[in-house]
């Protein structure tokens, strides 16, 4: 809300720089987002008040005109004019040459310089609004109230601050000068000066003027209204002009002024009613029916529906309550005889009305954070006050108020053993309410030192338990000068978190093979689904009712899709260099019950992608190698180094791969997920088509229920040399190298075994392929002979040639 | 290994070529040190390799004259031939090392220096490249603040990204058509109960796993949750629609406000470093009372106001607060026995401090150029 310095100064004393008190305002819970400064370049002695005592054309322009100008002590000033609205009389900002000013024209605030316009000398000018940075229409110069006297400065007749407070939800009492004023007052130790509200009035009861019937006491607690007659319908005076302009509301005509100066003087909405326009003579507040149609003040034709609360006369709806007036009553300027509401209405009602309707104002702003029923009659009484000084007009004795509840306002038992009990330390009572009683609090018992039962400031709906009020304390006394101290209770026994602890490895690992970790949106589209075929039904998925965009409508239901459009986008950023990314998180699928607390169920997964050259140019690196299937499956496999389990992997035909060219990949047994290649499908849609690309992707659920760190098993290295060989060997298509490493280390004397060329030329026969394997030797009780070695490797090549009829190239 | 056989064949050639004549032991001594002189003289003017590679076959090549002065020995009487055989290896031995350095001098190798000659290195050239993956700043900044509170002996725990409206909202005082639900504008998911309503939604934030740890354990608790959150809420430079937040918990008989404060000012100086001062302002969040917010002194420009902390000094770095004792006792602890404190930062908003990321929407991109930027 925008508070002007000027209009809380009416209120409360303020001594300190503006720029203290926005902090503290601040510190104590009321958020100061801004503070603007009007009128602090201006200069005192070129930006006078002065008045229009000639007015005549100008021999050339039609537009324009030449005041002369009374600018006090007797100095006279005759300028050039272009505003429609002068007029001889008026107190008016003169500005003579060399102030400083905004001009409209450049954007920027200007040294004013003399000049010839259409042939007359122009030292001056008389500004409008938005040349001193006041105001935003630039109808025409700015018109001062006829009191003004001459000569006096700008700087010291409209110069002020304005501070912008972010308000949270619980402090409705601050959309309020008042409210802010009161704040302003228990953190400097002043008193508040309340407003004027007290009026005179005329010889006739409003119960014989009106009569009000809540049928809906619920969504109204409380109704009041007042009765004004004879009132003049003009402009309202320069400074309620002025308030209003400064805290960002648009002047219509005095009594709708009024309304909303005093809303945003104590924070509670009013309306005004042209009760000659009123059918029956009588107000109703009751649920529309279904489908009432209402016009709004903002010319919006409304259709309305129970439970939305209205203002109704005899025949007809008139006002939505508690968020905007209806067209048919509006004031206007021939407007003589007005009905004033203040009313309470109830918040979660007025904000599911405006929610359906899309209507956010000032009003239902405040009565959705729930005000006090208790301001209504206050505010009214201010508005009425208000009208009969401006609008003249007489009102009606007496007001109406449904309010009928005759309860002590409820009272709060606050004790220092629960103060110390949240706040760490022992505060004396006394100490405690001081603060509370210039935060507007009432004891109940005055005099009582240990318990007291306080009574929060009528103005306050968020203060209903001990807790309240001890943060009431806390802000105001600083919670930085609160004490501090180091969490002295005992710790909770710890649970092992293994499948987290299992999770960060794989993370580690994936990190420490050189990849690259995304994090994705956990959303998709229907075309993603339907494309990677990710659910069996694809009404399955988790649809969002109000998304973002089309494209992140549904919950994922796997990863990969999302880790491909990513390789997809640095594909087109990054040409040259090889991609290698992955991904871990969660998947959603469907809820598997179907009662109010059904949830869908999340997994975890893994996904990753590699593509483009093994390693990006450089110097040393003389051959650059498109990665493929291996370097994949060496990224997984190095994922469950340091993980119990073995890992295995099978050919199989799966979706969205490359046919012969995907492993299922098992941890033990189970079946965690796949590595391969992109088919061909997928590549072309991802416009991958230059390199192969290779994804794996795995069920991290499986994973955590199939394995857990392992500590490693220490066995003592043997003593001895090993020696090795390597065997070129021939096999048929069908007889895969880990076939042939497992025949091999079942040698006794073999200790490892691995592949290490792997050869597919012209010398090889058709339907074979030749494969070139290390074989390292090695005993834990000697040094190998050659003999031996001779021997252990004779034994293999037969058994290879036993099994699978597999030859030697070079024998 | 290959060092091993290397060595073992050049011994098997130096047995092979013992060969059988006579002479006397002073005649021997004399050509030994005949060969060294001659050899060290010539050493000093060599200055190619080219010339030192002939100096060492001339010497200790197969048919070198040192390597013949050895197989020499076999002719030298018997009770001689150990003394001179020895003195004979030293000098191979002495010779092999002055070559070795001779030769690192050449390349230019040498500590003493070197004047730059066309075999030595440029220094400037890359080293070969170690290829190294990054994680995420995210989960690196994730990381980094859950191990600050592990070590005050609080537990990472984690819950569902898709909450019911009781969690996210109810059992936090947070009840239907409440005005506070605009500070957490919400993605519902769309499944409508039989009564109208919408049960789920993506959690706004992680604080349901309060209302989930306190149901499923009696105090104490000590918790962290790091999780992804969801709002409904246009992306700018500073904000995303998802995000991660990491909520912490600490429930027991004796917790207060002091150590609300003493435990976030804590972790503080040890997130952004010894020096920094943290500083607590009244704020409101409907599951806490008092509420807070908490914030640094900017670590740029120590206080002073700078483009980082918005001229103002201070960052805020997370909303804190007193569990309030109407969630204490939705979940039947009694308000009246037991108190504690909550607390919830984004751990983009801490990366982007740390790092000086200057745009949210970064993160989610995941283009590799941002993405490698943040190794290890």
């Amino acid at each position: 809300m925008k508070i002007p310095i000027s209009w809380l100064r009416e209120y409360v004393e303020i001594e300190d720089e503006i720029s203290e008190l926005a902090h503290s305002l601040t510190m104590a819970g009321l958020e100061v987002g801004s503070v603007e400064h009007i009128g602090d370049h201006w200069d005192p002695d070129s930006l006078v008040v002065a008045e229009v005592i000639e007015l005549i054309q100008h021999p050339d322009a039609d537009r324009l005109r030449l005041p002369t100008l009374d600018l006090g002590d007797g100095e006279k000033a005759t300028v050039v004019c272009g505003a429609p609205n002068l007029d001889i009389g008026q107190k008016i900002i003169f500005a003579k040459e060399g102030a400083n000013l905004f001009n409209p024209r450049s954007g920027k605030n200007e040294i004013l310089k003399g000049a010839k316009i259409r042939g007359v000398e122009s030292r001056g000018m008389v500004c409008s609004a938005l040349e001193l940075g006041m105001g935003e229409d630039d109808g025409g110069i700015l018109v001062l109230d006829p009191s003004t006297p001459i000569g006096v400065s700008a700087k010291e007749l409209l110069s002020d601050s304005i501070i912008e407070t972010e308000l949270t939800p619980n402090r409705p009492d601050c959309l309020s000068i008042l409210g802010t004023a009161y704040e302003v007052a228990a953190l400097t130790g002043k008193k508040v000066n309340e407003p004027e509200s007290s009026y005179d009035c005329g010889e006739f009861h409003i119960a014989d003027k009106v009569k009000v019937t809540v049928q809906d006491a619920r969504n109204c607690p409380r109704y009041t209204g007042s009765f004004i007659e004879n009132v003049t319908i003009e402009p309202s005076p320069m400074w309620l002009q002025d308030s209003l302009t400064k805290s960002g509301q648009r002047p219509i005509n005095n009594v709708v002024d009024i309304t909303n100066y005093v809303m945003l003087e104590y924070g509670q909405p009013l309306h005004a009613f042209d009760f000659d326009k009123l059918d029956g003579k009588e107000v109703i507040v009751r649920q529309a029916s279904n489908d009432e149609a209402l016009e709004t003040l903002d010319s919006q034709q409304r259709t309305l529906k129970p439970p939305m609360l209205v203002i109704a006369d005899t025949s007809r709806s008139i006002g939505l309550a508690g968020i905007m007036g209806g067209t048919n009553t509006e004031i206007d300027e021939t407007t003589t005889n007005i009905f004033l509401e203040a009313a309470n209405f109830d918040a979660a009602n007025t904000r599911s009305t405006r929610t359906a309707l899309g209507l956010n104002t000032e009003a239902s702003y405040r009565f959705e954070r729930a005000i006090r029923h208790e301001l209504a009659p206050l505010a009214l009484k201010r508005a009425t006050y208000l009208i009969k000084e401006i609008c003249g007009g007489i009102p009606a004795e007496g007001i109406i108020d449904t309010f009928t509840s005759l309860s002590d306002p409820a009272s709060i038992e606050i004790t220092e053993k629960r103060f110390e009990k949240i706040l760490g330390i022992s505060v004396p009572m006394k100490s405690v309410w001081e603060i509370l009683e210039n935060l507007g609090f009432e004891k109940v018992e005055p005099d009582v030192d240990i318990v007291i039962n306080v009574i929060p400031p009528i103005w306050r709906s968020d203060i209903s338990i001990q807790d309240d009020v001890i943060e009431e304390y806390a802000r105001i006394y600083g919670y930085d000068n609160l004490p501090t101290s180091s969490l002295a209770s005992s710790i909770p026994p710890q649970i092992a978190q293994t499948g987290q602890i299992v999770r960060e490895h794989l993370r580690d690992k994936l990190v420490s093979a050189g990849m690259n970790e995304t994090i994705s949106y956990s959303t998709t589209d229907l075309e993603t689904i339907n494309l990677f075929k990710t659910l069996p039904v694809s009404s399955d998925a988790i649809e969002i009712a109000n998304p973002m965009d089309s494209s992140r409508s549904f919950l994922r239901p796997a990863l990969l899709p999302n880790l491909l459009e990513t390789l997809a986008r640095n594909r087109r950023i990054e040409q040259q260099n090889g991609l290698k990314l992955f991904e871990i998180g969660r998947v959603f699928h469907p809820l598997q019950t179907d009662t109010a607390d059904s949830m869908p169920l999340e997994k975890e997964e893994i996904a990753g992608a590699i593509t483009g050259p093994n390693s990006s140019a450089n110097l040393w690196e003389n051959s650059e190698r498109l990665m493929d299937f291996y370097d994949a499956k060496g990224i997984v496999e190095h994922m469950f180094l340091g993980l119990s389990g073995n890992l295995s992997f099978v050919e199989t035909e799966r979706e969205i791969y490359e046919k012969g060219k995907v492993a299922d990949i098992y941890l033990g047994k189970s079946l965690i997920g796949q590595v391969g290649e992109l088919g061909q499908g997928l590549r072309e849609f991802y416009d991958f088509t230059s390199n192969p690309v290779i994804v794996f992707h795995l069920d991290l659920e499986e994973i955590k229920i199939a394995t857990s760190i392992q500590s490693a098993d220490y066995s003592e290295p043997s003593r001895y040399p090993s020696s090795f060989r390597d065997l070129a060997l021939i096999a048929s298509n069908d007889v895969n190298a880990e076939s042939i490493v497992k025949t091999i280390v079942k040698n006794k004397l073999v200790s490892d075994s691995f592949p290490i060329d792997k050869y597919e030329g012209e010398e090889v026969p058709g339907g074979k392929h030749s494969i070139t394997v290390r074989v390292i030797f090695q005993s834990d009780e000697k040094t190998l002979s050659a003999k031996e070695i001779d021997r252990s490797h004779n034994q293999i090549v037969k058994s290879l040639e036993h099994q699978y009829g597999i030859t030697e190239r070079y024998s | 290994m290959l060092c091993g056989i290397i060595c073992a064949y050049i011994c098997s050639i130096a047995l092979d070529g013992i060969q059988k004549n006579t002479m006397d032991q002073d005649s021997y001594l004399k050509l030994q040190d005949d060969i060294e002189k001659e050899a060290v003289s010539d050493l000093t003017e060599i200055a190619s390799l080219d010339d030192l590679e002939s100096w060492r076959v001339d010497l200790l090549g197969r048919n070198g004259k040192l390597t013949g002065l050895l197989r020499g020995i076999s002719e030298l009487p018997v009770d001689s031939r150990r003394e001179a055989g020895g003195k004979a290896n030293s000098l191979k031995k002495a010779l092999t090392e002055k070559y070795q350095d001779h030769k690192s001098y050449l390349e230019g190798n040498s500590s003493i220096g070197s004047e730059s000659g066309t075999n030595s290195l440029d220094v400037t050239l890359p080293g070969r490249n170690i290829e190294f993956g990054t994680l995420h700043p995210t989960t690196a900044a994730v990381r980094e603040i859950c191990q600050v509170f592990e070590s005050m002996g609080f537990q990472i725990i984690e819950g569902p990204e898709v909450e019911l409206d009781t969690y996210n909202f109810q059992k936090l005082n947070i009840p239907e058509e409440h005005p506070a639900r605009d500070m957490w504008n919400s993605l519902w998911i769309d499944r409508v109960l039989p009564d109208g309503s919408r049960p789920l939604l993506l959690r706004t934030h992680t604080s349901p796993m309060q209302i989930r740890t306190m149901e499923s354990q009696n105090p104490p608790v000590r918790v962290v949750v790091p999780g992804k959150t969801y709002r409904y809420e246009a992306t700018d430079a500073t904000h995303e629609w998802q995000f991660c937040q990491i909520e912490g918990l600490a429930v027991d008989k004796d917790i207060t406000f002091a150590d609300l404060k003493g435990t976030l000012e804590e972790f503080a100086r040890r997130i952004f470093g010894d020096k920094r001062k943290a500083r607590f302002r009244c704020d409101f969040f409907p599951f806490v009372e008092p509420g807070a917010e908490v914030s640094i002194d900017c670590f740029k420009c120590e206080g002073d106001g700078c483009r980082v902390c918005g001229n103002s000094g201070w960052i805020e770095i997370m909303g804190a607060g007193m569990v309030h004792p109407k969630v204490l006792e939705g979940v039947g602890y009694d308000p009246e026995i037991y108190s504690g404190f909550a607390w919830g930062m984004g751990a983009e908003r801490i990366a982007m401090l740390k790092h000086g990321i200057d745009d949210i929407r970064q993160f989610y991109s995941n283009d590799v150029r941002f993405l490698k930027q943040f190794s290890q």
